[in-house]
């Protein structure tokens, strides 16, 4: 049958994972010896007695907030300079776009490059405008700076693809029928253009959030698995891999795991409901 | 299940924009038989592979890896049926060896860690050695005259013995001769039957930092080459107080004990308050590796992993000399550093395993490990070979070597190391840059430490 | 009169320059991570912390040294043949059940297809651990087996994009071969697969993307350097020889090029596939 090799993938590698790690959830396990079943002690733990879960969640969130705001923001004027029939242009979406091509793994190697105090480009240009080295990746508070730097830095051409994509489609005629009323194009942008793409730019928070929530391989890559230092990058995808591969205790990080997707469907379903109340009929 | 979890409703709207009417069957078609061609190639390679090796699981950076490749082909040489295959480990190895063996592959042979490798112990991950000693009484025999009590019991867990050691790789101070000369400074003890005072200490370290006009440091008194961390507790060792009684498997580290906790202050002193040592913020500029082996730094705290690194250092003539006693301690100890060799419980190589085992932590293992200058092997007949002194002759205090394991103290073993570690980390970074006191460790890190070590 | 055009012919010229200049910088910053890394690895050691961009004497040996230290030749080909295994099935069996769902009618379609639908909200942390331990139970740890049977039969968001692909062919086409008395399988082959180029495109580049810049998973399956990725053997050699800027920034020059190269060649369909799944904010 056409469905069955596909179906069967599906269900094995999908949905079977997602009943087991709900049931998994629910034991004590470290795959040496046999499960052991606390019922939502995992949970009860993880809420009250775990002191690094707290410490997570703010980080992920701060990560989360720092990524988003910087990449919405930027990729909005990027994505507006953009949308224009200047000569060459294509040169410069193709510039502009290309970091979609890399990993997260060389992007944090390269990165980790920039930010070294001694070797590093950025104190080198700071030295060259008489500020002091900056500790990027030593410093908790600023680690968590670097991170959401390179976070951002990826995300921008994500979230300028889809802007762009969008702002193609707002007709011309509005932006015509507007200059001639005599708006500026500050008042054009703001009025015309982003009313009209709430749709992408909703789809761009949503899939950014749970992109961040999740994050794990530049944040391992560039400050360790062990959450950078003193724990400043400690994020929840750093949390759950740590709980599993390294306390082996998987079935506290299954927990976790659920625990995580049920923040994100909640934040994704809010978010969905708030642009739909938005949506602008036209 | 790596092209995952979008949110559906964009499909529609991007893909019936670009339709092309270019035939696809000739590319499908061209794909599918490079990539049948290729499944092939990969499947007798990955087939055909002799799984029959031994793996040999360590971390080692490029220079150790090249003394291990040397045991290893010796061994190979008088165990020709044996094939060694080394798995060189990635950044966090404790991290890789816990996610190898849960995956069900793990290693034959182990490189087990004083601090990390209960937690395998415990979980069964590692064999009990003791039913192959039992059976081959006579070599465990002259192991255990030869071997220094104290390294040997290190993988003494829970009455099983879970690894062999194979070096020791306890701290010291290494310092700069020439400085110390050029600075008229009184040179520091030989051995470490003759302690050094912290308060010396410091004096020494204080004389040898230089500054500049501004008040910058341009050459530091003292570096740490190891774990900050582990080094302040160290320093609290030597203050009187051990890390933790028992010694294996404690219910409670004295991270509320004043005198340890003196320690640990005393340490973080000398970067924050004293300005001898680089804070973590002026190490990002040049490792203190580079420090010491540049000659900015006159005083450098590592173990003997680092002693090929700076013997290689042009310029650098460098002697080793013992860690300061607190006020409230008597005598100077280094650290039970040690990793050893064990075996999975698993494998299905165990007798090959052994031999292997036996052999690196044996006396022809031992003796090769002696020749290079890499570590400090674990047997007194290879301590004290002349083959051992021969690499070394560079130094002249070569008794803080050969002593350091008799004169060292514990770190504690615990299956919770990993958790207890993270824990250590947050609370320990605001005490070594100075914002907050060691004492505060008492409030924050002694309660949760204890509560991991308790639950189960 | 005159003067009035000359104004107006200045300030467009004004605002050109303007735009182009902001361009040019939003290129730079985007390039600029990027840039530095290849001006690094063709630095020596010595000159690696100095500011110019341009090496004074390219050392090209750091790419040979890349080969040297790692084995790099084999994790090419490694990630080649998972990315190109998984890229082939997912296409093939996706593009299978993505038209079953659309055009044939069968028993539990639908209830089928809203499951789909349910595991393309899954996180990836979610799973993680449920996989891991089916590939053990299956003992396929360590080999390459487990970074291809997962992706190959197809996931669900392939099947999803690929059904409603086939939803926006017109029926006519598979009318009169249904009327000439064609086969399902025929229908499939001959007439609609070659009409599918822009989709398939789409999902072979978003899955081979995907499976070149995975990490994590390769991460927690992989012990063997001869079976490993290049992400991973990136990592691993950062791990081992740290601080060697040079020989880093020459490997992830190396894993970045086959991407860049995709990329420019493949543009749109690179872009429209960032855009539908949102894993480049990743």
């Amino acid at each position: 049958m056409f469905v069955a090799p596909n179906l069967a993938a599906v269900a094995v590698f999908m949905l079977f994972p997602l009943g087991f790690s709900l049931y998994m959830s629910f034991q004590k396990w470290d795959l040496f010896t046999p499960p052991e079943f606390v019922g939502l002690a995992n949970f009860k733990q993880l809420f009250t007695a775990d002191p690094l879960f707290p410490i997570a969640l703010r980080n992920t969130v701060i990560f989360t907030i720092g990524t988003l705001v910087p990449t919405l923001l930027i990729s909005l004027i990027v994505a507006a300079a953009l949308n224009r029939k200047l000569k060459g242009i294509s040169i410069f979406r193709t510039a502009i776009f290309l970091p979609l091509a890399v990993s997260a793994v060389v992007m944090a190697v390269v990165w980790q490059f920039l930010f070294n105090t001694n070797n590093g480009l950025l104190n080198i240009m700071l030295g060259w405008i008489g500020l002091g080295p900056v500790p990027w990746l030593i410093d908790p508070n600023w680690a968590m700076v670097s991170l959401c730097l390179v976070s951002a830095w990826k995300s921008v051409p994500f979230a300028t693809v889809v802007l762009l994509a969008a702002m193609q489609g707002v007709p011309e005629t509005l932006y015509q029928a507007a200059k001639i009323d005599g708006a500026g194009a500050v008042r054009r942008l703001f009025f015309i253009t982003l009313p009209l793409i709430r749709g992408a730019v909703s789809f761009v928070v949503v899939i950014s959030i749970i992109n961040a929530f999740q994050a794990f391989d530049q944040v391992y890559v560039l400050t360790g698995g062990h959450g950078g230092p003193e724990t400043g990058t400690y994020v929840l995808g750093i949390m759950l891999f740590q709980h599993a591969f390294a306390f082996l205790e998987f079935g506290y990080a299954s927990a976790l795991a659920w625990v995580m997707f049920a923040i994100l469907v909640v934040l994704t379903a809010v978010q969905l409901r708030l642009a739909r109340r938005n949506a602008l009929e036209y | 299940m790596s092209v995952s979890g979008p949110v559906p409703g964009m499909a529609n709207a991007h893909i019936g924009s670009a339709m092309l009417d270019v035939p696809l069957r000739r590319r499908t078609l061209l794909r599918g038989a490079g990539t049948l061609g290729a499944s092939i190639a990969l499947w007798t390679a990955g087939c055909g592979r002799d799984d029959n090796a031994l793996t040999f699981f360590f971390q080692a950076n490029p220079a150790e890896a090249a003394a291990r490749l040397r045991v290893i082909a010796e061994f190979e040489r008088r165990y020709p049926d044996v094939r060694v295959r080394t798995v060189l480990s990635g950044p966090d190895p404790m991290q890789q060896m816990s996610t190898f063996c849960a995956g069900g592959k793990c290693p034959d042979v182990l490189m087990a860690w004083e601090l990390t490798y209960a937690g395998l112990a415990d979980r069964g991950v590692l064999l009990d050695l003791d039913t192959l000693l039992a059976r081959d009484r006579v070599n465990a025999e002259q192991l255990k005259a030869d071997s220094i009590g104290s390294l040997y019991e290190t993988f003494t867990f829970k009455r099983g013995q879970y690894a062999l050691p194979e070096q020791w790789s306890g701290n010291f101070l290494f310092y700069n001769t020439k400085l110390f000369a050029e600075a008229n400074v009184k040179p520091p003890p030989a051995r470490w039957e003759q302690p050094w005072s912290y308060a010396g200490f410091l004096d020494t370290a204080q004389a040898l930092t230089e500054r500049d006009s501004s008040g910058k440091v341009t050459r530091w008194g003292f570096v740490d080459t190891w774990v900050p961390a582990y080094s302040a507790g160290v320093f609290g060792m030597n203050n009187g107080t051990p890390w933790c009684v028992p010694r294996t498997d404690p219910h409670h580290l004295n991270f509320d004990d004043d005198a340890f906790l003196e320690g640990i202050q005393l340490y973080a002193d000398l970067a924050a308050k004293h300005r001898v040592a680089p804070a973590a913020v002026d190490q990002q500029s040049m490792s203190t590796m580079d420090l010491f082996s540049s000659g900015k730094a006159a005083m450098a705290m590592g173990g003997h992993w680092r002693y090929q690194t700076f013997s290689r250092a042009e310029g650098l003539d460098f002697d080793v000399t013992v860690l300061p006693t607190g006020p409230r301690g008597d005598v100077g100890r280094s650290n039970i550093g040690t990793t050893g060799l064990a075996i999975s419980a698993a494998s299905p190589r165990k007798d090959q395993a052994w031999e292997f085992v036996k052999f690196v932590t044996g006396p022809v293992g031992q003796a090769i490990i002696a020749e290079t200058d890499l570590f400090v092997p674990v047997l007194r007949s290879a301590i004290d070979s002349p083959g051992f002194a021969n690499a070394h002759n560079r130094i002249r205090n070569l008794a803080v070597l050969t002593g350091g394991p008799a004169n060292s103290g514990y770190l504690p073993v615990t299956p919770a190391w990993e958790k207890i570690d993270a824990l250590m980390d947050r609370s320990f970074g605001p005490v070594l840059r100075g914002t907050r006191p060691a004492t505060s460790l008492a409030s924050d890190l002694s309660p949760e430490v204890d509560r991991v070590l308790r639950s189960p | 009169m005159s003067s009035h055009i000359a104004r107006v012919v200045r300030h467009s010229i004004v605002r050109s320059a303007v735009l182009y200049s902001a361009l040019i910088a939003m290129a730079w910053c985007a390039l600029f991570p990027i840039l530095w890394g290849l001006s690094g690895s063709l630095k020596s050691q010595a000159e690696i912390s100095a500011p110019n961009l341009l090496p004074t004497r390219p050392q090209w040996s750091n790419y040979a040294d890349v080969f040297a230290l790692m084995p790099f030749g084999r994790m090419f080909v490694n990630t080649v043949l998972y990315a190109g295994c998984v890229t082939a099935g997912q296409v093939f069996f996706c593009s299978l059940a993505g038209y079953a769902f659309a055009r044939l009618e069968f028993r539990g379609r639908e209830t089928s297809f809203v499951l789909y639908l349910a595991t393309l909200m899954v996180p990836l942390t979610v799973t993680v651990i449920p996989q891991f331990i089916l590939m053990r139970t299956f003992g396929w740890t360590d080999t390459p087996w487990a970074m291809i049977v997962p992706g190959l039969f197809g996931t669900a968001f392939g099947t999803y994009l690929m059904r409603q692909f086939f939803r926006t062919l017109p029926t006519d086409l598979e009318k009169a071969a249904i009327i000439d008395g064609c086969s399902p399988w025929q229908i499939y082959w001959k007439i609609l697969l070659p009409h599918t180029k822009p989709a398939v495109m789409v999902l072979a580049v978003l899955t081979w993307v995907s499976v070149w810049n995975d990490f994590l998973w390769p991460l927690v399956m992989i012990q063997r350097d001869s079976i490993a990725t290049l992400n991973l053997g990136l990592v691993r050699l950062g791990g081992q020889y740290v601080a060697d800027w040079p020989v880093l920034m020459a490997a992830s020059m190396l894993i970045l090029l086959p991407l860049v190269v995709i990329y420019v060649v493949a543009q749109r369909a690179f872009v429209s596939g960032i855009v539908l799944t949102g894993f480049g904010g990743r």
